[in-house]
């Protein structure tokens, strides 16, 4: 090594890269991406909408919401609970699916929405297999 | 005695019910004969949206003839002496209304005289007022009521003019009771089920970005039962022609609110539209079927209002 100069400037300079690599990912910004619609209203008309569904039978469920990752049971469940972060002043609608086994016949899906534990929305839909409808907030 | 009079009053009423079974079977078998040879009930109509209406009531038990044909701008059309002397001889006349056929006060002496029964899809449907700006700064020529005249943008009222036309198909031609009121109830089931279909799509467009740039002021209906603010270059009619001074407040309004893209019509030279993409930024949406129905794909009612929303939602998601 004592004879190899060039050998140990490129050992130091590596372990300088790999020390230094982490922090360096560390302290850079993230990559930017567009804000979200959540972003651009002002923080005091957001506000927070839970979702709660219940299925009569167990069923795949998802709640879609505009500008939002959608949430979605893995499994068939009877019930799943979601929170959305939303204009109070204009919320946005909300697509509910429920796909139940078809021959469990006739089912029933509902969608209670609550804010700061006021219930604002209750509906149950009814169908076979495929259960999928919109529930539309009311505007304060 | 009282053993035989018994028997001969149960032998009486086997009969008279059997009778009764046979005129029964019989009557219902004139009916379908005198229905299945009728002449199909000739129907005429100014409106593409009520014409398909009539094909899915009627079925093969009318035969529609549409005197304003797809891809025709309704607001200028005028009816042709031949086009009179086929109303003349239909059963029925479909128009929209609300000032929509702005020839139809003219035609309706003649259509007395020839006993045409005259169907207006208007006088059933909630009529929205027609946003109709630049009145003060432009030729105020074209002929309009005070209502949107462009109904059929609303599923609901179509759902209500679907059950006007089966009415009066029934009330001309009683025979096909059944037959018209059983397609109807399928129409009706199928216009929920767009319905629930367009409120699907639009749940995945923001409230924000609900915004309509179109050539001229078509879609009202459309914009009141989902939320939408519409803005357009025209009018209510297609004959109205915009200002300057309108064009430029329409470009200062798409930047400020910054539309994502403006949608021109299936009937429309989208010159217009396009200068004002240029000046804004906002792209060319689509093609939407404002005054009626198109080809293709939106050559049938359902058809036309699928490709509109997906139109739309594609254009402004």
């Amino acid at each position: 090594m004592r004879g190899f100069p060039l050998l140990r400037l490129f050992l130091v300079g590596a372990g300088l890269i790999l020390l230094g690599a982490p922090v360096w990912l560390l302290t850079q910004p993230l990559p930017s991406s567009p804000p979200p619609a959540s972003a651009l209203i002002e923080p005091e008309r957001l506000a927070v909408y839970e979702v709660l569904l219940t299925a009569s039978a167990p069923a795949r469920l998802t709640i879609r919401v505009a500008n939002q990752p959608s949430v979605q049971s893995s499994v068939p469940v009877t019930s799943l609970t979601a929170s959305f972060t939303m204009n109070s002043a204009e919320p946005e609608d909300l697509a509910v699916f429920g796909n139940f086994d078809p021959t469990a016949g006739n089912s029933a899906l509902r969608v209670e929405v609550r804010l700061a534990g006021r219930t604002l929305a209750d509906s149950t839909f009814w169908g076979t297999g495929l259960v999928e409808d919109v529930v539309t907030l009311p505007k304060p | 005695m009282q053993v035989f009079f018994a028997i001969d009053l149960h032998d009486r009423r086997e009969s008279i019910s059997f009778f009764m079974k046979r005129l029964r079977i019989a009557t219902a078998f004139l009916t379908c004969l005198a229905f299945a040879q009728a002449e199909p009930l000739r129907v005429a109509s100014l409106s593409t949206v009520m014409a398909d209406l009539a094909r899915d009531i009627g079925a093969e038990h009318v035969e529609v003839t549409e005197i304003v044909k797809p891809g025709v701008d309704p607001h200028i059309y005028e009816p042709t002496p031949g086009d009179r002397k086929t109303i003349a001889k239909s059963q029925i006349l479909l128009a929209s209304g609300l000032g929509f056929e702005g020839y139809l006060d003219k035609l309706r002496p003649s259509l007395e005289k020839a006993g045409v029964r005259l169907v207006v899809g208007g006088d059933v449907v909630k009529p929205i007022e027609a946003a109709c700006e630049g009145h003060a700064d432009h030729d105020h020529a074209h002929s309009h009521g005070s209502a949107d005249p462009h109904w059929w943008h609303s599923i609901s009222n179509v759902q209500a003019v679907a059950a006007q036309i089966c009415d009066a198909f029934v009330a001309v031609d009683p025979t096909g009771k059944a037959a018209y009121e059983a397609n109807a109830k399928k129409l009706q089931n199928r216009l929920a089920t767009l319905s629930k279909w367009v409120r699907l799509q639009l749940a995945a467009l923001p409230k924000a970005n609900r915004v309509l740039v179109t050539s001229h002021e078509a879609l009202g209906y459309f914009a009141k039962d989902n939320g939408f603010e519409i803005f357009a270059v025209q009018g209510v009619s297609t004959s109205d022609q915009p200002s300057s001074q309108k064009v430029k407040r329409l470009i200062g309004e798409i930047k400020a609110r910054n539309v994502k893209a403006i949608f021109a019509e299936n009937i429309e030279n989208p010159k217009v539209l396009e200068e004002i993409t240029n000046e804004t930024g906002a792209k060319l949406g689509g093609v939407l079927c404002a005054d009626g129905l198109g080809s293709g794909a939106t050559a049938t009612y359902e058809g036309m209002m699928k490709t509109n929303v997906s139109t739309i939602v594609e254009a402004l998601k």
